[in-house]
């Protein structure tokens, strides 16, 4: 069996021990997801807070909604594209609202303590600085590209975008994030 | 050197997303151009540090209000399974023993009346033993295969006395059947005059009382529509059927999820007198 057909079998079990309600199963899937989720919802929100807000609704509305989880996808993708459905939902109500949720990039350096030390470094710096300053639409996919490593399909399952704009938006973001960084190391 | 440069593809390339095709249209546009080479080498710099990107930590507590969400429907799968064993599993036997004696008393009465002489011999009631046994037989399977002994037959002539059969006890032991997702608690038929105002006036109960569509297929006609909606506001969003159309409940289920699952056939009203 191929890699991906493994991972689906596996996906499936998983799947069903969490729709038994399997507390080990649910508590591996959290385990599994959490730190990615939350920097998920991190790279889209911008903001500590919201970030985490958001991240705490994607769980729960996981528990709620395992059981349409129908295995065409993987878990993984499954469980970003609720991820993105509610941060996009948070985006568009602060947007509606008038409320700004951009966080300026000096004040990551306030993160915790182990986020902290991890980018003392000025080119981590300058490279999350470049991530925040990207437009959302190439953001996203360069994200789940290169940081999450998702495939170009499973990027067309969570943002629900032909192939061709999923490579597209990739290859301008990078492009981009070319440009921003070579501004800051100047 | 080809006629353009390359833009996505050189993307694609590194990510290995191109077909074998374009993946060789590529290599030999490469070999050919400098500037993509340059453009393929930054591109290529660029990804490497981006991985470089440290992963966040999540904080500690961020699934804590999920895990109890688990919890407390794993505690209530579990509180039901047991209520149901306790009071609905010894019930259904019990049941079904009353029914398929009251069934062989009639069917008994029956026979006697119109076969038997009210006061016959053993032997003529002996007689009527074998078909007797066969309808014992016939409640044996109506049943459920539970032993049943005939208030009329004769001893001896009556099937073998056999204790119950083997395997046709009910399974008190095995757990309780844990909820398909599949099958809604809740179905029916919602007939409306106008198809899309009623589409359009469950999509906006729907969002009233929290509920979330998770399904619609058309069908000639028709429209099935199937939505989870929170327990607590299960009564005011059936309440709001009768403003949309002539509701007709087919199946209603106890569940063991606070979320349930409804599921609503729109039928115009005149494709149903059709």
């Amino acid at each position: 069996m191929n890699k991906a057909g493994s991972i689906r079998t596996d996906d499936r079990l998983m799947a069903e021990r969490l729709r038994r309600g399997d507390n080990l199963a649910w508590n591996e899937f959290f385990r599994r997801y959490r730190d990615r989720i939350y920097g998920l919802c991190f790279r889209m929100l911008r903001n500590l807070v919201d970030a985490e807000d958001a991240a705490q609704d994607v769980f729960i509305r996981s528990v709620r909604a395992i059981g349409t989880f129908r295995g065409d996808s993987s878990l993984n993708t499954w469980l970003y594209r609720i991820a993105v459905n509610i941060c996009l939902t948070r985006l568009e109500t602060a947007k509606r609202n008038g409320n700004s949720v951009e966080l300026d990039p000096e004040l990551e350096s306030n993160d915790p303590a182990p986020d902290r030390l991890a980018a003392s470094s000025q080119l981590q710096i300058a490279l999350r600085r470049a991530f925040d300053q990207l437009d959302p639409l190439f953001r996203l996919p360069v994200h789940l590209r290169d940081v999450e490593e998702c495939s170009y399909e499973e990027i067309v399952q969570i943002l629900s975008i032909p192939l061709e704009t999923v490579k597209t938006r990739i290859h301008r973001g990078r492009k981009l994030l070319q440009q921003l960084l070579a501004e800051y190391s100047a | 050197m080809t006629d353009r440069h390359l833009e996505e593809e050189l993307s694609a390339f590194l990510d290995g997303e191109l077909t074998l095709e374009d993946q060789a249209r590529v290599s030999q546009h490469l070999d050919a151009c400098a500037d993509c080479r340059t453009d393929l080498q930054r591109l290529e710099e660029t990804i490497t540090l981006l991985r470089q990107l440290p992963s966040r930590e999540a904080p500690k507590h961020l699934t804590d209000a999920a895990m109890r969400l688990v919890d407390a429907r794993s505690r209530r799968v579990r509180w039901l399974s047991q209520l149901r064993r306790v009071f609905f599993e010894p019930v259904w036997p019990k049941l079904s023993l009353g029914i398929a004696a009251l069934a062989s008393i009639a069917l008994a009465a029956v026979l006697t009346s119109q076969e038997i002489p009210f006061q016959g011999s053993n032997e003529e009631a002996s007689s009527q033993a074998p078909d007797q046994q066969s309808y014992s037989r016939a409640a044996h399977v109506e049943t459920n295969q539970y032993s049943l002994s005939l208030p009329s037959t004769p001893p001896g002539a009556a099937a073998p006395a056999s204790p119950p059969l083997a395997g046709a006890a009910p399974p008190r032991s095995a757990p309780a059947p844990m909820p398909n997702p599949a099958i809604p608690d809740i179905s029916g038929r919602l007939v409306v005059s106008d198809l899309q105002a009623g589409m359009r006036k469950m999509r906006e109960l729907t969002v009233a009382v929290g509920g979330e569509e998770i399904g619609i297929v058309h069908q000639a006609g028709a429209v099935v529509f199937t939505v989870t909606v929170p327990e607590s506001e299960l009564r005011r969003f059936m309440a709001g059927f009768a403003t949309v159309g002539q509701w007709q409940a087919t199946r209603a289920e106890a569940s063991a999820w606070p979320d349930l699952r409804v599921q609503i056939r729109l039928i115009e009203a005149n494709e149903r007198a059709r």
